[in-house]
């Protein structure tokens, strides 16, 4: 009988931190924090004598600010700072209770800014929740050629939105589709990025690289990649997964599966990721679910594990499976059970590290119990890394890159590769994109 | 209420509306509206305006208001609070003035 991992995401259930704050808004805070803001703008203008865009989301209700609205306007601002990269002096941002804010002073011409800015508004339908607007130097806001349109009926909105024609819940109710359909697309594009990130990392000690493939015969970088790619739709479901209200624990099940025979028929049957189909696959319901209802999402996926785990056929033939049964080590379940501690680490210290990957991998090698190393090379190997990578810690951050070609080729000759950690370093990337503000 | 001074509320953002206020010694309320939705609602926008300042005694003004598709409860609040900034109350000084 294979032991059931000792630590459980029960421990989690009662922690009472799982509760998401949210807060009604009152017309008054609504009514001063607009007088505030143009008050803003009108200081910047003076100081700088240049144009504003002035960013905000368009919800409608008494709440305006959840996690999701957080993230979905961090993705946006995204793709302005991108649209007019070079063009932004001076930028101030704000999150409260009235929602997420940021204002730009721009180095361009208000007509050109304008433009972008209604195109940036009208290309998608995630548009239509952002508002853009543009201040020219005199004060005066330009207003947008073409009215916008109603959420429910695509007409005139001022119109519907004065007369409230189709009452509030309608409305509620089609802005929150276009959060959640956008929200999930782009957690489904985060997680194929996150695992591109950690396979171009280079140099990475017996992983696939962009120097060599490590300690695999059977695969190179370009087959990670399309591996990473072919992944997507399976993220996007569990993305969605989590934006359920009570969604079936055998549909995560079995999109796993499927997954699986997905990233097999990509890479002629090579194993390229199936630890990040379940750790990142996992990861993503709970952070939908963290968007959805609050609460953390590391608890939120270590009690997903345990229901996960309930649900599921034992896999005994995985390399983590039968590594359990002969050294007692939980391997990527555990890791899940106990709420990521490992990826969350690495997260934190690349956020720390202010985005230094290779220190980031380190922090999640120096004592990861990774099971594809004893696999392949038995509790020798796990000593060995963990011994190395603690020698690499100590150096000084820009003889550490040196140090890990060495050791690469020592993995190399020895057989071994860590690709647990590989796992983690891809769920760390993925954490620190989706919810930087909860580590 | 009297109004001492020009008071102002509002912005110009979308379902908003900018009230400006100025004192005057006799010949009622005048009320000076431009809005983005002026054909549907321009009539019932002033009579907000007007019983706002009614209910705060206001019987003289001069009132210009640039309407971008306020609600109701988003017009009496703009007009209370032009009307306080204008009787030099400081019951609706966010420290922005």
């Amino acid at each position: 009988m294979m032991k059931e991992p000792q630590t459980t995401g029960l421990r989690f259930l009662f922690s009472g931190r799982n509760r998401m704050i949210i807060h009604k808004i009152t017309l008054e805070e609504v009514l001063s924090n607009r007088e505030k803001r143009v008050y803003a703008q009108r200081e910047l203008i003076k100081k700088y004598q240049k144009p504003i865009l002035s960013c905000t989301m368009n919800i409608p209700g008494e709440v305006k600010q959840t996690p999701l609205i957080d993230f979905v306007f961090r993705q946006k601002m995204r793709d302005v700072c991108d649209a007019f990269s070079g063009e932004i002096i001076f930028e101030k941002w704000q999150s409260a209770n009235t929602g997420p804010e940021a204002l730009f002073v721009m180095d361009s011409s208000v007509t050109d800014i304008k433009e972008r800015a209604v195109s940036i508004e009208s290309r998608s339908p995630i548009g239509r929740l952002l508002d853009l607007d543009v201040i020219d130097t005199d004060g005066v806001k330009r207003s947008r050629m073409e009215p916008r349109t109603c959420l429910v009926c695509n007409g005139p909105v001022t119109v519907c939105s004065r007369s409230r024609a189709h009452g509030l819940t309608a409305v509620k109710c089609a802005a929150w589709a276009i959060l959640t359909d956008y929200a999930g697309g782009q957690l489904a594009e985060l997680a194929v990025d996150a695992l591109k990130r950690e396979a171009v990392l280079t140099p990475k000690p017996g992983l696939v690289d962009g120097n060599n493939s490590g300690a695999h015969r059977d695969m190179d970088l370009g087959l990670l990649l399309r591996s990473a790619d072919s992944l997507k739709p399976y993220f996007r479901f569990c993305a969605d997964f989590g934006f359920q209200q009570a969604p079936d624990i055998n549909g995560l099940v079995n999109a796993g599966l499927e997954a699986e025979k997905t990233m097999l028929s990509h890479t002629g049957g090579v194993n390229t990721h199936k630890g990040a189909i379940y750790a990142m696959g996992l990861f993503l319901c709970a952070v939908a679910t963290n968007f959805l209802k609050g609460g953390d999402p590391f608890e939120i996926s270590a009690r997903l594990s345990v229901r996960q785990s309930a649900a599921s056929a034992r896999d005994s033939g995985s390399h983590g499976g039968i590594v359990q049964k002969k050294f007692q080590a939980g391997g990527a379940r555990e890791e899940a059970m106990n709420g990521f501690p490992t990826a969350r680490k690495g997260a934190v210290a690349l956020m720390e590290s202010q985005g230094d990957e290779l220190y980031a991998l380190l922090k999640i090698l120096e004592d990861i119990c990774d099971t594809n190393l004893l696999y392949r090379g038995g509790a020798n190997a796990l000593v060995y890394v963990h011994t190395q990578v603690r020698e690499i810690l100590a150096m000084d951050p820009v003889e550490r890159k040196d140090a890990l070609l060495k050791m690469d080729q020592e993995c190399i000759r020895l057989n071994i590769s860590p690709g647990g950690a590989a796992d983690m370093l891809a769920l760390a990337f993925l954490i620190s994109c989706s919810v930087p503000d909860i580590l | 209420m009297k109004l001492v001074k020009t008071g102002t509320a509002g912005t110009m953002e979308s379902n908003d509306i900018m009230v400006t206020l100025e004192p005057k010694e006799t010949g009622g309320v005048q009320v000076a509206l431009s809005s983005s939705v002026m054909q549907q609602f321009g009539r019932q926008i002033e009579a907000v305006i007007r019983e706002t300042l009614t209910e705060l005694g206001v019987a003289h003004a001069v009132v210009d208001a640039v309407d971008k598709g306020a609600l109701d409860c988003t017009v009496r609040a703009r007009v209370n609070a032009a009307a306080y900034r204008a009787a030099d109350d400081q019951k609706y000084d966010w420290g922005t003035k």
